[in-house]
């Protein structure tokens, strides 16, 4: 076991997997007890820091830490993968993250990565996830960091990435504008693509000209203007008869189903009356023959 | 349409595997098992699913060959049974489930035909009238010039009576098969079709339609009954007008058909995803789509009613003895397309069961 002085050891952001600060029981470990777990050095003209990033946030230039000191950069990436997997996994961006990496560093031949780094990190290594994890490389910062932030799979990172980087920073600022959730960005995303695949227009243009409340319904009305329109219908005649009629989800077969609690005569009375209601109502009937698709 | 051909240890002696080599005349790899397949070639693909379209890999399957068609759950399902002899297929549709269902990408053609006869026969001589096809997780015929399976299983089929055999098909690779007249029919040959402008835009290495139609006419000529599959059907702008023209072309070269399905197209999530990377520029996911009772999205029922009623109508008008139903559709949309109970119509009895 080694030993270095925190100020002799260089910490290249460049090369951090993790974002964001350590966790308060890390924390609570590090300043009760120091720092436990070498960190991973690697030793060319001077010592980078290669695992540990976090850890050594939390001490002072003066602290001397443990490290494990590699000469080979890829051995030494190849032990922080190994040893972050065995204490926290990566999430999914985190992993394509520490593989890109440990390419651009080591110049890694892809063989190696495909057999060694990524099954390291839990990955099958095949071609097309290495395709999927290479697309990584193809976000601008902007959203990389909404994507790793958010531990988005990489999957939905693959198909963000095809959008110009122009788009990518314009979703991504308007994702933290709206403090979107991850699901609800994944389904904004989807629907913006389809929008501007049938009727063109810019991601900027769009994002723009929704409302400054929930986006998701707005997106959802122009993205499926006929299913909306159904269901506004179906919503309509439903209020009006006070809940009592419910339309299968995806309106097969058209026709509702009404349904009361009965509890005493008096609501078999109501539900009689209900049903005189409902009966009456040639505007339902209207629907339920176009839900039909009787012509 | 094959570039590489893998035969495992288990098939390596079989009879059948040599002859397909033969009739190959290029160049093989013996392999462990499938699982070395996906373990040590898959791998190496960015589209591993493109990449085994077009790898045949000749193997021993030990299980059974023939189940009942599954359907899903809370649909009509016809009474059809099918024999998986081979899985995978070397065309390239776009809308295809087979690219987020396989396990194995290569092509898994099954070269143990003694135990498929010998599980069949055990079937046949067993029940009573059954209706039997291949091409649910395959095309029957794609292969037909290197492997001559649909030949084969037509002449095992001929034995027995009871036997109505349909090879469902893309292709128009009906040359090889045998002559059945005086086999009462029983012997089907069907063409999934669609408008020409899905054939090309979205069913990629497949037979073009006229290719389809002329194939439909010589296999007739040798006695076979043709059926039709609509499956799926794709909805754009004038959709209802190009499937009830497609219809009319095919009624007027058959008088009456084997049987028609029709299914509208629907998808998984999984599908969407692998669709959208592997066709990016696909016109079938921008209709309008809701997700449905057994998880899978569909359009919009009125219009799946709408298209389905006027192919019926058509269909009904040209040639009234043709049965037409629907693959794994619910009550509600028989209903409503067809008429109440309508899948118990007499003409559909010997399909339903």
């Amino acid at each position: 076991m080694n030993r270095l002085q925190v100020r002799n050891i260089v910490r290249l952001k460049e090369w951090q997997v993790r974002s964001g600060d350590a966790d308060r029981y890390l924390v609570q470990s590090i300043r009760q007890s120091g720092i436990l777990q070498p960190l991973v050095v690697l030793k060319t003209d001077r010592h980078f820091l290669v695992d540990g990033f976090r850890r050594i946030a939390l001490t002072a230039d003066d602290d001397v830490v443990p490290v494990r000191i590699y000469d080979q950069a890829y051995d030494a990436f190849q032990a922080s993968l190994l040893a972050n997997m065995s204490v926290d996994p990566y999430t999914e961006m985190e992993k394509a993250r520490a593989v890109l990496l440990v390419r651009d560093v080591t110049s890694a031949p892809e063989h190696r990565l495909l057999k060694e780094i990524m099954p390291a990190v839990g990955m099958r290594g095949t071609m097309e996830v290495l395709s999927r994890i290479q697309s990584f490389g193809n976000l601008t910062e902007a959203m990389r960091t909404l994507l790793t932030d958010k531990s988005a799979p990489l999957m939905f990172a693959e198909q963000v990435s095809r959008e110009s980087a122009m788009d990518q920073d314009t979703l991504a600022r308007w994702c933290v504008d709206r403090r979107l959730s991850l699901s609800r960005l994944m389904e904004a995303f989807d629907l913006l693509f389809y929008i501007r695949k049938l009727s063109g227009g810019t991601i900027d243009r769009m994002l723009g000209s929704l409302p400054d409340s929930d986006p998701i319904p707005a997106l959802r009305r122009r993205r499926f203007p006929q299913i909306s329109k159904r269901n506004e219908q179906v919503q309509t005649i439903a209020r009006k008869h006070g809940g009592k009629l419910h339309f299968p989800p995806d309106f097969a077969g058209g026709a509702p189903r009404f349904e009361v609690l009965i509890q005493s005569r008096e609501d078999v009375a109501e539900a009689i009356a209900a049903l005189q209601d409902i009966q009456d109502d040639d505007q339902l009937f209207t629907l339920i023959s176009e839900l039909r698709g009787d012509d | 349409m094959i570039d590489r051909i893998f035969v495992t240890d288990a098939a390596h002696d079989v009879a059948y595997t040599k002859q397909i080599l033969i009739r190959h005349g290029g160049e093989w790899e013996r392999i462990p098992d499938a699982d070395w397949y996906r373990d040590h070639v898959e791998p190496d693909f960015h589209d591993p699913v493109g990449a085994g379209k077009r790898h045949l890999l000749l193997d021993v399957f030990p299980g059974s060959f023939l189940r009942k068609c599954p359907g899903t759950k809370g649909r009509i399902c016809c009474n059809y049974w099918v024999i998986d002899q081979t899985t995978n297929c070397p065309f390239d549709c776009s809308y295809c489930f087979l690219q987020n269902y396989l396990n194995t990408r290569a092509i898994r053609f099954a070269v143990n035909v003694d135990d498929l006869w010998q599980e069949l026969d055990n079937r046949f001589r067993s029940c009573g009238p059954i209706r039997v096809g291949t091409g649910e997780l395959s095309d029957s015929l794609a292969l037909e010039p290197l492997t001559g399976f649909g030949a084969l299983l037509v002449r095992f089929a001929a034995d027995y009576p009871n036997v109505t055999l349909e090879l469902k098909t893309k292709s128009d690779a009906v040359d090889g098969l045998p002559e059945v007249h005086e086999m009462d029919g029983r012997f089907v040959v069907g063409w999934t079709l669609s408008p020409r402008r899905i054939v090309e835009r979205e069913e990629i290495h497949t037979a073009s339609l006229q290719e389809r139609l002329d194939a439909m006419l010589r296999v007739s000529e040798k006695g076979y009954r043709v059926a039709v599959h609509l499956d799926p059907m794709i909805l754009f702008p004038d959709a209802v007008t190009e499937y009830v023209q497609l219809m009319e072309t095919v009624l007027e070269q058959h008088q009456q058909l084997a049987w028609l399905s029709m299914a509208g197209f629907r998808y998984e999530t999984g599908l969407k995803r692998v669709l959208e990377k592997r066709f990016p520029d696909n016109g079938i996911l921008e209709g309008e789509f809701s997700r449905c009772g057994d998880g899978k999205y569909r359009y919009l029922f009125s219009e799946r009613v709408r298209l389905f009623r006027a192919v019926r109508q058509t269909v009904r008008r040209r040639s009234p003895g043709t049965p037409v139903y629907f693959c794994m559709e619910d009550r509600a949309t028989w209903s409503c397309a067809f008429g109440s109970d309508s899948w118990k119509d007499e003409l559909l009895a010997s399909i339903m069961g």
